[in-house]
């Protein structure tokens, strides 16, 4: 009985040990890689980013971009993600997106015709102080 | 620069967004007699240049990218309610075509960019001209650069102190005002310098034109 006692009484700080343990499973599954970049095509590299379940209050995912700025998460089963992306310089992203789930095609992000809406700013810009323009003009020869 | 839509807290852009609507209704109240015929074109320019200088990004240094601001010019050449409105509208532009700067947060940029920004440009520009017009200019065009950006650094950096969980977590933008202020501030330092010679060219180009009120 004594012998036990020790026995025991010699094992017991392991315990603590044992349930330190951090134990490994490699899983296969299927991620979603969100890729961002700055307006010049630069990679948004280690930046911090959050992923959220639709109407979750607590982030399932906290993680970093990689070298390329890609967000790499498992997404929910179902439903959109909020995904937040922060710089601490201010530049980031807080968007809601659906992405696609294993055995989907990926969904490619949409290609924005930069060129085409600076010139739409332009455009808007310019008809605008041309309207001012114009009320200026009838109203010096009213 | 421009702080996109979600960082915000609400305490921190219904404020602004009360601040801006007094401070653009005091821009638009002198506006008929500022306006000429003269005026509107070279205002339609510069407000189209400073539209695209703000989307054409430059990378900086430790993997981040800037933009000159242009409001500088604005300021110089038109003075602070016209260069406010205009730059306004810029931001405006930027923020539905681009996604540059959000809406929820278009009133704290347009008071840091566009009036803080042209009030610095202003102020720099008269206190300093006596000594060296093109100095002035080149320091006018780097204040409205650097302390917008002190402006923004300080919106983004109070929002986990204003904006948090009972246990803390921030609930918008997650950096504290140590980590915003060099963030910000020291890539706009270097963005200032380029802003200055940007500004510097543009003053000639309207000096030689007589365009320069005086």
């Amino acid at each position: 009985m004594k012998r036990l006692v020790l026995a025991v009484w010699l094992l017991l700080p392991l315990a603590p040990a044992l349930a330190h343990e951090v134990h490994l499973a490699v899983e296969a599954a299927s991620a979603v890689s969100v890729r961002l970049t700055f307006a010049d095509g630069q990679p948004f590299a280690f930046e911090a980013f959050e992923v959220y379940a639709a109407g979750a209050d607590k982030p399932s995912a906290v993680s970093r971009t990689d070298a390329q700025g890609r967000a790499v998460f498992l997404p929910p089963a179902t439903g959109e993600v909020r995904l937040r992306a922060f710089a601490a310089d201010g530049h980031g992203v807080d968007l809601k997106l659906n992405p696609p789930r294993g055995g989907e095609a990926a969904v490619a992000a949409a290609t924005e015709d930069r060129a085409l809406k600076i010139i739409l700013g332009v455009g808007i810009l310019l008809a605008l102080f041309g309207l001012v323009q114009l009320v200026l003009r009838r109203k010096k020869h009213a | 620069m421009h702080i996109p839509d979600g960082f915000l807290s609400p305490q921190t852009y219904l404020p602004a967004y009360a601040a801006a609507g007094i401070a653009w209704a005091w821009a638009a109240r002198g506006l008929q007699r500022t306006l000429d015929e003269e005026t509107v074109p070279r205002l339609a320019a510069m407000t189209a240049l400073a539209y695209g200088l703000g989307l054409v990004m430059v990378p900086i240094p430790g993997g981040t990218s800037g933009h000159a601001l242009g409001v500088a010019m604005l300021a110089l050449l038109f003075g602070v309610r016209l260069s406010f409105l205009a730059y306004s509208l810029v931001l405006l532009l930027q923020s539905l075509l681009f996604g540059a700067g959000g809406i929820t947060a278009l009133a704290v940029n347009a008071l840091a960019m566009g009036l803080a920004g042209s009030v610095a440009a202003v102020l720099a520009f008269r206190g300093l001209r006596r000594l060296n017009e093109t100095a002035a200019v080149a320091i006018a065009a780097w204040a409205s650069v650097v302390l917008p950006g002190l402006l923004v650094a300080l919106a983004l950096g109070v929002q986990p102190l204003i904006a948090h969980k009972e246990d803390g977590t921030p609930l918008f933008f997650p950096f504290g005002l140590s980590i915003t202020l060099p963030a910000v501030l020291i890539p706009h330092v270097f963005i200032g310098a380029g802003e200055a010679v940007l500004t510097v060219l543009v003053w000639r180009f309207a000096q030689a034109r007589k365009w320069c009120a005086g």
